[in-house]
């Protein structure tokens, strides 16, 4: 090798004396900016391998939050269900026991209603037998007027009877 | 034509009541008892009942007609005003009348019933 190629030489150091000339033609350029090369290899390597596991651990972890958050999702889920289960089992309890309590109102209304027309129809029955009662003992207290008022009503009767009989039946 | 059922215990009064008003153009049948009349109804619903209220049997008229609560009834009674005021009250829907009646009112009053 005869020198650095001019465009990687400082220029700055192009006014040096001979023997700082003599250290640059000396050194190995290419085997620095190989070894340079290497490196930036070598660390962009590393960087992507660290950028591969930076990005596997990231996906690791988001899939570990979408499981958590999908288990906290069940779980509230499986919670939520509990409760209206046992909302509604509470509510079907308080529901059957209004019922049979509506029930029982209704069979003692039910029964009382009847009861109460029963009595209510002998009380009536009762003052009816009262009444025949009382109107029989009047009539015979009061007996000769009421066969006057009947035998009156007869001859009415037999009256009326006779003349309708010649005047509609023509015969006497 | 307009069916009558009449129930007078009276062997004189019942007779003499179905012929004027078959005279006067209604068919009737004449029961001498409550328990007869009811028979009577059941085979042949009359358009009028037309009772003595006192009966010789344990049921009065205004049994009979308390029978045939859809049957219009004229209730008579010879036990004066007291009587005929006491089973107006008893039935409501009834026409009661007094003893003797005169023959001429109670057609009208028959004729009113029959409608």
């Amino acid at each position: 090798m005869t020198g650095p190629p001019t465009s990687v030489r400082p220029s700055h150091l192009a006014a040096t004396g001979p023997a700082m000339k003599q250290l640059l033609a000396d050194i190995d350029w290419i085997s620095i900016l190989g070894a340079i090369g290497a490196s930036i290899a070598t660390v962009a390597a590393a960087a992507g391998t660290a950028g591969k596991y930076l990005l596997g651990y990231f996906e690791r972890m988001q899939k570990a939050q979408r499981d958590h958050d999908s288990s906290v999702i069940s779980r509230v889920d499986a919670m939520g269900a509990r409760f209206e289960t046992a909302f509604r089992d509470v509510n079907q309890a308080h529901q059957n026991e209004a019922r049979q309590t509506i029930n029982t109102l209704m069979k003692i209304q039910s029964e009382t209603v009847t009861a109460i027309t029963r009595q209510s129809a002998q009380v009536s029955e009762m003052v009816k037998a009262l009444d025949d009662l009382r109107l029989e003992i009047a009539r015979k207290e009061d007996k000769k007027e009421f066969a006057e008022r009947e035998e009156a009503q007869r001859l009415e009767l037999a009256r009326y009877a006779g003349k309708t009989l010649k005047t509609v039946g023509g015969q006497p | 034509m307009k069916k009558i059922l009449v129930v007078e215990d009276s062997i004189e009064n019942g007779p003499l009541l179905a012929q004027i008003l078959q005279n006067n153009g209604y068919t009737v049948r004449l029961a001498r008892s409550g328990p007869e009349a009811i028979n009577l109804a059941a085979d042949d619903s009359p358009n009028v009942v037309l009772t003595d209220y006192y009966l010789t049997t344990e049921m009065t008229g205004a049994g009979v007609v308390e029978h045939l609560p859809d049957v219009p009834a004229i209730v008579m009674t010879a036990g004066g005003d007291d009587v005929v005021e006491a089973i107006a009250k008893r039935l409501p829907h009834a026409r009661v009348l007094s003893k003797p009646v005169a023959t001429e009112d109670l057609l009208a009053v028959v004729r009113a019933a029959a409608g």
